[in-house]
């Protein structure tokens, strides 16, 4: 039978120089590394090139990566550290997009708008919400980690996560019925 | 976790949030079913956060372009010659050897070594006062951490010792000048990747883009002079990266010095 060649596995051989083997790791990692900074940064184009940046410094520092660890937990943190700078310094610089998450919208244009309405209220309660409120909800939503999985993810232990978690739904909802949208 | 204006316990807190979103076991949704049937008023709370798990879940999912993975590939293999190198070398050596940021680094150090120098009336106390530093943590004791590694003056004419301190993840790397006025500019580098920087001596960095280039310039006006303000950079190392890593000091367009950070 088959069996799947492990992330440490695959890290050993990149780290002894074989770049293919990376795009194995691309190829597990992408989907939920480009969610997680979409969520983040809210907006497609800038998603794309911190996802990238973040795999190219993966590569680039796989020596110092622990193999006790997962190699999504560690890629997640080199992601989200990479989305935490760009939004210090985009926050500086330019107002957020309300519609420059997508690329062009492939459903009918009122079904398309009322959509992004709707996910675009979400996220900008989100948006407001802390960095630590935000993360939780990204991983145990939108990338519908377990607790453990998403406590291993940000270093925490699971009752943290849970905490922070019911914390987080509660503000956005709050946040939710402030803006008109409780649903 | 917030105050629940409700008054759920925190028992009954968790399980209705695993019942809203599905991660409860059967034996958790009959005990939830008892705390509604006993307190009807949990009802409308529960509901509410039902609505807010699923206007999370219902956030669209966006494929990511399907040419990433080729761009990181491309950028890789231009990165790299074609024949395997392995990435066994520190980090640290490896980005060095690429001539770009070499050249790059060269210069930062010159620029870094500049600034190291400062008046400062505690600089040999073993504390420094707080409005000297500029930082987020508790760091104005480092003077007080354990010595780990200390470097002496490379050459007579540039007359910079390095002193490396360590408080658990934290780490204090100092350039103590004996007088000497560095030739051009100096700086510290180090790894944003691993290092976190949470705290600067004399204080007027940003902490932020310290934070995004890994570089902390030394003012080559600021350099030069016995009793002046001895540079400290104060870094974090970051969860998950265990490995060794070196911060390195840049003087008169060269390598002076050259620390290793270890948490084990």
């Amino acid at each position: 039978m088959f069996e799947e060649e492990s992330d440490s596995a695959i890290v050993d051989r990149c780290r002894k120089g074989d770049i293919e083997a990376f795009g194995t790791l691309v190829d597990r990692y992408q989907r939920p590394i480009f969610h997680a900074v979409l969520h983040s940064v809210w907006n497609y184009e800038d998603a794309r090139e911190i996802s990238q940046q973040s795999f190219l410094k993966a590569f680039e520092h796989l020596d110092t990566f622990d193999t006790n660890l997962k190699f999504f937990s560690w890629i997640y943190r080199i992601a989200m550290n990479e989305s935490i700078n760009h939004l210090r310094s985009r926050r500086a610089s330019e107002p957020l997009q309300d519609d420059a998450a997508y690329p062009a919208a492939t459903l009918d244009p009122q079904a398309a708008f009322e959509a992004l309405q709707r996910s675009n209220a979400v996220h900008r309660a989100m948006a407001a919400l802390e960095d630590k409120y935000r993360a939780v909800l990204i991983l145990c939503h939108i990338l519908q980690l377990s607790y453990r999985d998403a406590a291993e993810s940000l270093n925490l232990e699971e009752k943290t996560v849970k905490s922070r978690l019911f914390s987080a739904r509660q503000l956005l909802r709050e946040r939710l019925e402030d803006m008109g949208h409780a649903g | 976790m917030l105050a629940d204006p409700k008054g759920l316990t925190p028992r009954a807190l968790e399980l209705m949030h695993k019942v809203a979103d599905g991660s409860a076991d059967s034996q958790e949704r009959e005990e939830w079913a008892q705390s509604l049937a006993t307190s009807p008023t949990l009802y409308p709370e529960f509901e509410a956060i039902k609505r807010v798990v699923q206007q999370v879940d219902a956030l669209p999912l966006v494929e990511p372009p399907a040419s990433m993975k080729a761009g990181i590939l491309k950028e890789l293999r231009q990165r790299r010659p074609a024949t395997a190198v392995p990435l066994v070398s520190k980090t640290a050596r490896s980005r060095w050897q690429r001539p770009a940021l070499a050249w790059a680094a060269g210069i930062a150090l010159i620029a870094g070594s500049a600034y190291l120098l400062e008046r400062h009336p505690q600089s040999g106390a073993t504390g420094v006062n707080p409005s000297d530093v500029a930082g987020t943590m508790g760091v104005t004791n480092f003077r007080s951490w354990r010595i780990v590694e200390t470097r002496e003056p490379a050459a007579a004419e540039m007359g910079l010792k390095l002193v490396l301190r360590q408080d658990g993840t934290l780490f204090a790397v100092e350039a103590q000048s004996n007088g000497t006025r560095i030739p051009g500019t100096a700086e510290f580098r180090w790894d944003t990747l691993a290092l976190e920087c949470v705290g600067v001596v004399p204080p007027g960095d940003n902490l932020e883009a310290l934070n995004r280039s890994g570089t902390m310039r030394l003012n080559p006006a600021r350099v030069g002079g016995p009793g002046l303000l001895q540079p400290v950079v104060v870094l974090r190392a970051r969860a998950g990266f265990n490995k060794p890593q070196e911060v390195v000091l840049l003087a008169g367009g060269r390598e002076y010095h050259r620390a290793t950070i270890s948490t084990k």
